[in-house]
């Protein structure tokens, strides 16, 4: 039953997707603009539909008009809009057929294609998986839950909801259709096109059987099967847009044709409204565009289409809180809302905890980020390929634009990352950007008299290949026996979900009591009932350095409606004095309390802690 | 004279991806090693 609920999940996502192709395609043709085959054709269709989808969204989430019916009117009107468009789907339909015939030719074609087919249905079923992950759990769903049900409004207690960014609305529009299982799956729609932008975009470079290994390679490497299936982060959709973006630049570039570049510019502005760090893709996208074409009038046209595709968190939260990059440039534009504590947590969530400078740190850094990962933002997750067969870019070489834009957006955001928050993960938008570089480089090899590259090459990607099958194996051995029907729901989030057994708890105690609660717990997406909250890791509110007395504590709590105080076996540190005062003079008073599970580090590696939790009521005074 | 420079850099580009690849995959005999003594122990009984 479970296994035909979630192809049925699938099967919605499936449907959702195809009048936004059709639409980008109707679109496209409006515009004159027709890619060299059907495929990227495609690819364009519907990162232009699913980025105009992400801006329309926002702006219905912000006017206070996103329902369900408002949603399924929006794709019926594309639909019907999309006319002509839809011809594109049969004709990619056949265009596939025709693949598949020359796939054949090739026994690594053939093989690479079937592995790649057998992947994708291993990864749609993970992702159909409940919702586990923790950043997810903390605000990737969260915020635009919270905001479908109570309103479009800063919440500063999730200090991370103002990095929800324009693919969030994909997730919005998931939940605002009625399930967080679209959501998930739409998440998972962003890793497939990014696979198949990654072989639209090695076919330029390389031979068929190459490009479908490369395809390969992408898929099983843990960062892209990690984020497309059950980490609940929209970050995939960053690499769609990016490598989308390179491609249509190279086409603009080439032809001296302003609509290429703006529609370049308009993915660029989707991938970086998506994150913070990713605003540094079209800084490299525009300077290529500027250094290549000569034209202030092209690139100030880019510009401006980047802004249109993305330029939209950044307006929220300034109109939220005087800051764009709420709250990384706080300190500067409005110094009197700084909260140090709030802000230290944040910067250390966001930088290596040994984040070195200098120039040696600089060439340092892309080695010791895929060879001491864990140190900086999992960028072991990215396998060790790129740096492995970096020497080979002095083959990979080719003197066209789109080679040119592609390492040049590469460059730029691997620069920006050193110089500023050394963590890899961040480097992920332009992952299909490395990867085609640098197996163009090992299949310029490939073709040379060399056997010593042609073999080292070719035994380091089967070497990968099978880390890459082992790393995926580990993870599928969790997620997918719950997505088939071989583990129940409830026992899969007790076992999985961090925080969900306490939060199971404080919903079944505090069931029907009104009041807001306030917990110190992170992950809060199955948390039901109003609640704020409490440590100043996650929220901006809470500053120690206000709240270190009794009184003042108490003034909080009212101020901010709070009836309940969740105690999960110790306050945080910060306010554990105030608190345990007030619970010593009895206006907290303890109501019920249980002895929990909980993840105790990452989920994937399965520690458990017992946890107590205490629920305590807010006494009008003292007793 | 060309031809032997060339082997050079290719047994340097050899020697890189195996240093390179000794050292990323030896960051997860951590979380390999407790399986392969596992399946030792299994092996012996």
């Amino acid at each position: 039953m479970a296994l035909l609920i979630s192809i049925g999940w699938l099967a919605a996502v499936f449907l959702l997707c195809l009048p936004a192709i059709a639409f980008g395609a109707r679109l496209m043709d409006w515009w004159g603009l027709r890619a060299e085959n059907f495929l990227e054709q495609t690819l364009f269709a519907a990162g232009l539909s699913f980025a105009i989808l992400q801006v329309i969204v926002h702006g219905l989430i912000a006017a206070g008009w996103l329902r369900r019916a408002v949603l399924l009117v929006l794709l019926a009107v594309m639909a019907v809009v999309a006319g002509r468009g839809w011809l594109l789907i049969g004709r990619l339909a056949i265009t596939g057929r025709a693949f598949l015939a020359r796939a054949r030719e090739s026994r690594i074609a053939f093989v690479s294609t079937l592995a790649i087919a057998f992947l994708l249905i291993l990864d749609a079923l993970m992702a159909m998986a409940p919702l586990t992950g923790s950043d997810a759990l903390h605000y990737h769903f969260t915020v635009p839950l919270l905001w479908l049900h109570n309103g479009f409004a800063p919440l500063f207690d999730i200090t991370l909801s103002f990095a929800v960014g324009q693919s969030h609305m994909l997730i919005l529009m998931g939940l605002g259709l009625g399930s967080d299982h679209i959501a998930l799956g739409l998440i998972l729609i962003g890793g497939v096109l990014s696979a198949a932008s990654l072989y639209v975009l090695a076919r330029k470079w390389m031979p068929l059987g190459w490009s479908l290994v490369a395809t390969l390679t992408f898929l099983l490497t843990p960062i892209v099967f990690w984020q497309m299936t059950v980490a609940g982060a929209p970050d995939i959709w960053m690499v769609f847009y990016t490598t989308v973006a390179v491609l249509a630049a190279g086409r603009g570039i080439s032809e001296k044709e302003i609509r290429w570049v703006m529609l370049a510019g308009f993915f660029a502005g989707a991938a970086a409204g998506s994150k913070f760090p990713a605003w540094a893709i079209p800084a490299g996208l525009g300077l290529m565009i500027l250094l290549e074409t000569r034209s202030v009038w092209m690139t100030a046209a880019t510009a401006l289409a980047v802004l249109l595709g993305g330029i939209w968190p950044l307006l929220r939260n300034a109109w939220w809180t005087g800051d764009p990059f709420f709250p990384f440039l706080t300190r500067w534009l409005t110094p009197h809302n700084v909260n140090p504590s709030a802000l230290a947590a944040v910067l250390a969530d966001t930088r290596p905890l040994t984040k070195s400078s200098g120039l040696l740190s600089w060439f340092q850094y892309p080695v010791l980020m895929v060879l001491e990962g864990q140190k900086f933002g999992v960028g072991h997750y990215f396998g060790p390929l790129v740096l492995a067969f970096a020497p080979l870019l002095v083959l990979a070489w080719k003197p066209r634009p789109l080679f040119r834009t592609a390492a040049g957006v590469w460059a730029v955001m691997l620069i920006a990352n050193t110089l500023s928050s050394e963590m890899g993960r961040f480097l992920l938008p332009v992952f299909v950007l490395a990867l085609a570089i640098v197996f163009a480089g090992a299949e310029a090899a490939s073709r040379m008299e060399r056997p010593l590259l042609r073999w080292g090459a070719a035994a380091s990607i089967v070497i990968y290949l099978l880390f890459g099958v082992a790393s995926y194996a580990a993870y599928a051995k969790d997620f997918l026996p719950v997505s088939v029907g071989a583990e129940g729901r409830e026992n899969f989030l007790e076992r999985m979900s961090p925080n969900y057994e306490e939060v199971s708890f404080i919903n079944d105690a505090l069931q029907g009591k009104s009041g807001t609660t306030l917990i110190f717990i992170r992950h809060t997406y199955y948390m039901r009932g109003t609640y704020v909250q409490g440590d100043f890791q996650n929220s901006w509110q809470v500053n120690p350095d206000l709240l270190g007395t009794p009184d003042a504590m108490l003034a909080w709590i009212h101020k901010y409606g709070v009836e309940w105080v969740v105690k999960t076996d110790r306050y945080p540190r910060s306010l554990r004095e105030p608190l345990d005062e007030l619970e010593n003079e009895g206006i907290l008073q303890p109501v019920a309390a249980a002895q929990v599970q909980d993840i105790y580090g990452w989920r994937i590696q399965g520690g458990k802690l017992q946890v107590s939790v205490q629920i305590l009521k807010v006494m009008p005074g003292k007793p | 004279m060309k031809n032997s420079r060339f082997r050079v850099a290719d047994l340097l580009f050899l020697a890189w991806l195996i240093v390179i690849q000794a050292l990323y995959y030896s960051q997860f005999w951590g979380q390999i090693e407790p399986r392969v003594r596992a399946l030792r122990h299994l092996w012996h009984s």
